[in-house]
């Protein structure tokens, strides 16, 4: 072998321990895998006048914390348009590479527009503890706790 | 046992005994070697083999990028890291966890982590 050859060769061989040590480097590093909350929203009982006064709603805001942090708008709730999915408005999924700890998802119902702190009228918090399940289904209810912005301004 | 002893004496044998040696013929190959050349001229050297000759004394190597070999790891090289390039990539994309599964479209919304903002 030439030793254009030779020295070629050396370095083929440099770049593949190279690559060799990066690939254990990911894989010491671990494999992540998604974990999905598939987290139901409903209004409680308690809202007086039912969709009358929770209706009014502009804006959720969900705000996930502890094992993983995110924050998710809901227009109008997730009410649509004649609000026939009162009370229980549906479905939202978080997911997240989370498999232990505590995941607290707090929802904070707004009406006015814009929606603002002064506008808070409804809210509701859930803690779910992550697990390595791929799927968790919970659920987050709504509580009238605030009187919003007047005549929803 | 009955053993029969023969001895070389029969009368054909006797006669060849007293026949004279035939004079010599010419000498004729049997095969002709017929590749080898009769002309003088074909032998000599010409000027092509002389510069060939000269040039292999002279212990001149090609350079290196006319040589089969640089091409052949060269190319080598550039395979390999497009596909390490490659490879690195998708192992990269699947130890993060790879693609978050579709959203289910009754849900409100899907978000978090491999979500759309």
């Amino acid at each position: 072998m030439t030793r254009l050859g030779r020295l070629l060769g050396r370095r083929l061989g440099v770049a593949s321990l190279a690559l060799a040590l990066a690939g254990l480097a990911l894989g010491a590093a671990g494999c992540d895998s998604y974990h999905y909350y598939d987290m139901d929203l409903m209004f409680s009982s308690a809202w007086v006048g039912g969709i009358n006064s929770a209706g009014a709603a502009t804006l959720c805001k969900v705000e996930i914390s502890g094992a993983d942090s995110h924050e998710i708008d809901l227009n109008n709730c997730g009410l649509n348009n004649n609000n026939s999915n009162y009370p229980d408005v549906g479905t939202f999924e978080f997911a997240t590479f989370a498999d232990s700890g505590t995941l607290t998802f707090a929802v904070n119902a707004y009406n006015g527009s814009p929606p603002g702190a002064a506008c808070l009228f409804g809210g509701g918090t859930t803690s779910i503890k992550a697990s390595s399940q791929i799927t968790t289904m919970g659920m987050i209810t709504i509580e009238p706790n605030g009187t919003g912005c007047p005549n929803g301004q | 046992m009955l053993v029969f002893v023969t001895t070389p004496s029969s009368p054909a044998r006797a006669a060849d005994d007293t026949e004279m040696p035939k004079a010599k013929t010419d000498y004729k190959p049997q095969v002709e070697d017929q590749d080898r050349p009769k002309d003088k001229s074909l032998l000599e050297k010409t000027p092509a083999d002389a510069a060939v000759a000269s040039k292999a004394q002279s212990g001149e190597e090609p350079a290196f990028y006319q040589r089969w070999q640089f091409w052949a790891i060269t190319g080598g090289i550039v395979v390999g890291a497009v596909a390490a390039i490659w490879g690195g990539a998708v192992l990269y994309h699947t130890i993060r966890g790879g693609d978050v599964r579709p959203c289910n479209t009754a849900f409100l919304t899907c978000a978090g982590q491999g979500e759309p903002r």
